[in-house]
């Protein structure tokens, strides 16, 4: 490679074979380029390599003392992919470029016992940087699903009720800022943790836990290193408006809020299912028109039983977040539990069974054609006769009553209840 | 001093070497080597480094029939250099006081 070396009949500047073999040992530690960023990082790591063989050599050096003073290429490649990462992560922290900076790191370049008090010393900011990111991204990914439900209710909800509507609105920007702000905050503190981390792992890289700390001390003082350049003023001003208008929207959200006493609602919900109403469906419903009886529930407890005369009545004991939808058409009676708009969202958190009590009396002397219940959760008792018999309970057991069914019918089941045919009484 | 103390200071080692004049990559290590006892492969790695900071740059100089690449502190590199001239004196003083009290009380027992 010696360009003055004219006995060697190499062109000026080309490498002998063994630094050419050295250099083409580095290329291939440093594989093939994934990106063309990668691309050119390897190859601007060869030519310094190329041009600090050939200067040191025209410079008197021996050029195997230089190759074996140099070392293995892998571990030359392996060090500066962990040096390319950790500034990757440290320009743009995120939780795969945090953790590929690790791995790199930790992976070929520190000795043993560095790598092991390496370890130690980053894994508490690496762990709360990482936790930090996944409540973040928890929080971000809640956005799209409290949106979802409340889009399912705000159809069945804000037309019947248009009062609602202030609630679901007030309820979801205030969610939404809440739910963003707290995963922005979370996001930023596991960039910063982040940060931290790369500083700790480029601190201890290469030479040894005890002297990495050393050299992490000298850091701390702010002296003899420089951290990443300051953030540019657009990319500041993005975030500042980021930040203004998820503070816009809570403060909407809280302003619609503030007159509903919607907060008072969910509190005294938590405490007891109080206040509730009693609903009586009437008129009562010719049951000589009905061919179907459907009822769907969320966490009810759904009765249907014999009664005197000849009319289907329908009775609802409901707390007052709940309407109780009950209506006839085309021979069919529907009873629907559904919300009033008093409890936004409250969907997503409820998971209490038997707040509802539904109870459909049918007349003794009336045979049902179709009898369909659906529901999430809660307890289904069938105490009458039906052609076509078919219940769907997600948590609640099922009992038939033994005067009308002497097995169970293909249409009924329970999730995780118990099925069974046994005598039906009043209501525990 | 020790010697991984000093390598922990291998960035503004690197910047004050250029602040006198420009290098490149071989008399860059040689003159940081006689400061610290750093191996070949250390300096690539925060050369790269600080230019991505924007505190050094690089530009190439035909030499010998093949291009060699020269190191240049920007001026952003020197004013972070100077700007963190008064932590440096604050560690130097902090060290000195310790010389100083070693040196003085050390031997007494």
């Amino acid at each position: 490679m010696d360009r003055h070396d004219d006995t060697s009949g190499r062109p000026a500047g080309s490498p002998s074979p063994a630094a050419a073999a050295w250099l083409d040992g580095l290329r291939a530690a440093l594989g093939l380029p994934a990106s063309e960023g990668d691309r050119a990082e390897a190859e601007a790591l060869v030519a310094f390599y190329e041009e600090f063989l050939a200067d040191a050599v025209e410079a008197g050096k021996p050029e195997a003392e230089v190759l074996a003073r140099l070392g293995e290429p892998g571990a030359v490649a392996a060090l500066s992919l962990a040096e390319r990462s950790l500034r990757e992560a440290e320009r743009r922290p995120g939780p795969f470029r945090l953790a590929t900076a690790a791995r790199k790191t930790l992976g070929r370049t520190a000795p043993l016992a560095g790598r092991v008090a390496l370890s130690l010393a980053s894994l508490v900011p690496f762990l709360a940087g990482m936790t930090c990111y996944l409540g973040g991204f928890l929080l971000f990914l809640a956005v799209p699903a409290a949106g979802w439900v409340a889009m399912d209710d705000l159809a069945s909800v804000v037309s019947p009720v248009p009062e609602a509507g202030v609630r679901y609105a007030g309820v979801l920007l205030a969610a939404v800022g809440l739910l963003v702000g707290a995963g922005w905050l979370l996001w930023a503190a596991g960039n910063r943790l982040g940060r931290l981390t790369v500083r700790m792992l480029r601190a201890s890289r290469g030479s040894g836990g005890a002297a990495g700390m050393a050299s992490a001390a000298t850091r701390a003082t702010g002296a003899g290193t420089f951290a990443a350049p300051k953030e540019r003023k657009p990319r500041r001003l993005l975030r500042t408006t980021g930040a203004l208008l998820v503070a816009a929207v809570l403060w909407t959200g809280v302003v619609l809020l503030a007159g509903t006493g919607l907060a008072y609602d969910y509190f005294s919900l938590w405490n007891s299912m109080a206040p509730r109403s009693t609903v009586h469906a009437e008129p009562a419903f010719d049951a000589a028109g009905i061919g179907t009886i459907q009822v769907q529930g969320r966490n009810s407890r759904i009765r249907v039983v014999r009664i005197p005369g000849t009319s289907i009545r329908v009775l609802g004991d409901v707390p007052d977040w709940v309407r109780l939808f009950v209506a006839e058409s085309d021979g069919t009676l529907v009873v629907a539990e559904q919300d009033n708009g008093r409890m936004p969202l409250f969907r997503i958190l409820a998971i209490h069974e038997g707040v509802t009590d539904i109870e459909v009396g049918v007349p003794e002397s009336f045979a049902v054609p179709s009898i369909r219940i659906v529901t999430q959760g809660g307890a289904v008792d069938i105490d009458v006769p039906a052609d076509d018999l078919f219940v769907r309970t997600g948590t609640g057991p099922i009992r038939l009553s033994p005067d009308h069914y002497q097995s169970v019918p293909d249409g009924v089941k329970s999730r995780r209840g118990v099925i069974s045919i046994e005598r039906i009484g009043d209501p525990s | 001093m020790d010697a991984q103390l000093k390598k922990g200071m291998l960035d503004s080692l690197v910047l004050a070497a250029l602040l006198e004049k420009d290098g490149y990559g071989y008399s860059l290590t040689e003159s940081i080597g006689q400061v610290v006892p750093i191996a070949e492969t250390v300096l690539y790695p925060v050369l790269r480094r600080l230019e991505e900071q924007g505190l050094l740059d690089t530009y190439p100089v035909e030499h010998g029939g093949r291009l060699r690449k020269y190191y240049r502190i920007t001026p952003e590199g020197r004013r972070r250099l100077v700007s963190g001239l008064d932590e440096l004196k604050e560690l130097r003083r902090l060290i000195d006081r310790i010389v100083e009290e070693v040196e003085r009380n050390g031997q007494t027992r």
